[in-house]
C-alpha cells in the first residue's frame, strides 16, 4: 500500500462556487493536508499559484474571467513560471469525451467528474503523485504525455530531493527516423 | 544536402522527466488497496458538513432563479448567458453531493440543451424555465432521487424534449468522465 504524506504537500484549489471550495479543503484537510490555498477565478488562481507555489493544483473549468482550460494552459508556458510542471486535476461538472480530450490537449494532468468523492479525489493524487508522466514539448503542445501508461522514469534515480534541471532528450520526426532507417539498410 | 533534407531530421518533440517528484512524499507500508484510514478521517469530514447542505443547495437554486432574472431579453451576446450557465453546471456538479441527485440530472439536461444551441437566437426561454421550474419544485418537494415516480416521469419528458429540441454530442459519448486527462 502507498501512504501519501499529505502534511508535507501543498495543494490550491480554483473553484468559482465557495461550497465547493470548502467541500474540497475539507477532503484535503481529512487526508491530512496542511496547506490548502484557495481562489475563486482564473485570474487570481494565477496569482495564487505564483505566490503559494502548489505542489498539487486543482482547478474547476466553467469560471469567470478565464476559466480552467486557460489557466492550464497560461501555467503550462515553459519558462513563465517557476513550476510549468505542476500536477493540474480538473474538477468539473463536464462529463462528455470531447471535454476531457480538450482538457488533456491544454495540459491538464488527470480529469475528476462531479460529484465529487473521498475516494475520487484521492485516486487523482495517487496518480499524480506515484505515477508521474514525462512531459512533451511540440510546437502546438506542452504538457504531460497524451498517451496512457506511460511513466516518468527513465533509469537511474538521479533526483534525490527535487529541484534542479528537468532532463530534456531530444526526439527526430518518427517519419524521418523511418526513412532513415530505410536509407541505411 | 538540401535544406530539405536538413531540417527533416530536426527534433519535432523534446520529452522531459519534470524536475520536481512528489514520489518524494509517497511511503510504501505492508498491505494492499487505498490507505482506508486517510479515506475514513476525510468521509468523516465530509459528513460533519452534511448538516449545511439543506441551505447550500436552496442557495445554489436561488442564485439559478436570480441568474435567470438577470436575464433581459433579448440578449446580446452569448458571453450574457455565462452567469446563468455557470449556475446552471454549479447544481449540475454539486446537487448530488447535496443529496439531490435528481436535480442535479435537470441541470444536467439543461447545461446539455444549452450547450447544443445556438446562443443567443436559438434557445427558447420557455424551455429554460421548465427545468428552472422543476429544480425549484423538486427542492420544495423535497425529491431526493429517481425513485420517486413523478421525479422520473419528469426527467424523461426534460430528456426526450430536449434531444428533440436540441440533440447534443453527450446523448451518444458518455463520458469516460473521470481519469487520466
Amino acid at each position: 500500500m502507498i501512504r501519501i504524506e499529505f502534511n508535507k504537500l501543498r495543494f490550491l484549489v480554483i473553484d468559482d462556487n465557495a461550497h465547493m471550495r470548502r467541500i474540497v479543503r475539507t477532503l484535503l484537510h481529512g487526508y491530512g493536508t496542511r496547506e490548502v490555498y484557495e481562489a475563486e477565478d482564473g485570474a487570481s488562481g494565477l496569482e495564487a499559484f505564483t505566490a503559494y507555489q502548489p505542489d498539487i493544483v486543482i482547478t474547476d473549468w466553467a469560471m469567470p474571467i478565464f476559466d480552467g482550460i486557460e489557466l492550464a494552459s497560461m501555467i503550462r508556458q515553459p519558462g513563465s513560471n517557476q513550476n510549468p510542471y505542476v500536477p493540474i486535476i480538473m474538477l468539473t461538472g463536464h462529463s462528455e469525451k470531447s471535454r476531457v480530450i480538450r482538457a488533456r490537449d491544454s495540459g491538464v494532468t488527470e480529469f475528476l467528474c462531479k460529484p465529487i468523492s473521498a475516494k475520487a479525489l484521492y485516486q487523482r493524487i495517487l496518480s499524480v503523485v506515484v505515477n508521474p508522466r514525462p512531459f512533451i514539448k511540440t510546437k502546438t503542445y506542452f504538457g504531460p504525455d497524451r498517451r496512457r501508461g506511460t511513466s516518468a522514469h527513465m533509469g537511474p534515480e538521479r533526483r534525490k530531493d527535487g529541484g534542479g534541471a528537468a532532463e530534456i532528450t531530444k526526439i527526430e520526426p518518427l517519419y524521418d527516423k523511418i526513412k532513415s532507417g530505410l536509407r541505411g539498410s | 544536402m538540401t535544406a530539405d533534407r536538413k531540417s527533416a531530421k530536426e527534433p519535432d518533440h523534446e520529452v522531459i522527466v519534470p524536475p520536481t517528484d512528489l514520489r518524494a512524499f509517497a511511503k510504501y507500508i505492508p498491505g494492499e488497496g487505498l490507505d482506508e484510514a486517510a479515506l475514513e478521517r476525510a468521509e468523516q469530514a465530509l459528513q460533519a458538513l452534511e448538516g449545511n447542505f439543506g441551505a447550500w443547495m436552496q442557495h445554489e437554486v436561488d442564485a439559478l432563479v436570480t441568474e435567470r432574472e438577470a436575464l433581459r431579453l433579448p440578449v446580446a451576446s452569448a458571453r450574457a448567458f455565462d452567469p446563468f450557465y455557470r449556475a446552471s453546471h454549479d447544481l449540475r456538479g454539486q446537487a448530488a453531493t447535496f443529496g439531490y441527485p435528481v436535480a442535479g440530472e435537470i441541470a444536467d439536461n439543461l447545461c446539455n440543451y444549452m450547450d447544443a444551441v445556438s446562443l443567443p437566437d436559438g434557445i427558447s426561454m420557455e424551455f429554460v424555465d421548465a427545468h428552472i421550474n422543476a429544480i425549484v419544485a423538486v427542492l420544495r418537494e423535497d425529491v431526493r432521487d429517481s425513485s420517486n415516480p413523478i421525479a422520473r416521469a419528469l426527467l424523461w419528458e426534460l430528456g426526450e424534449a430536449r434531444k428533440r429540441f436540441a440533440p447534443s454530442p453527450a446523448d451518444g459519448d458518455d463520458a469516460e468522465a473521470s481519469g487520466q486527462a
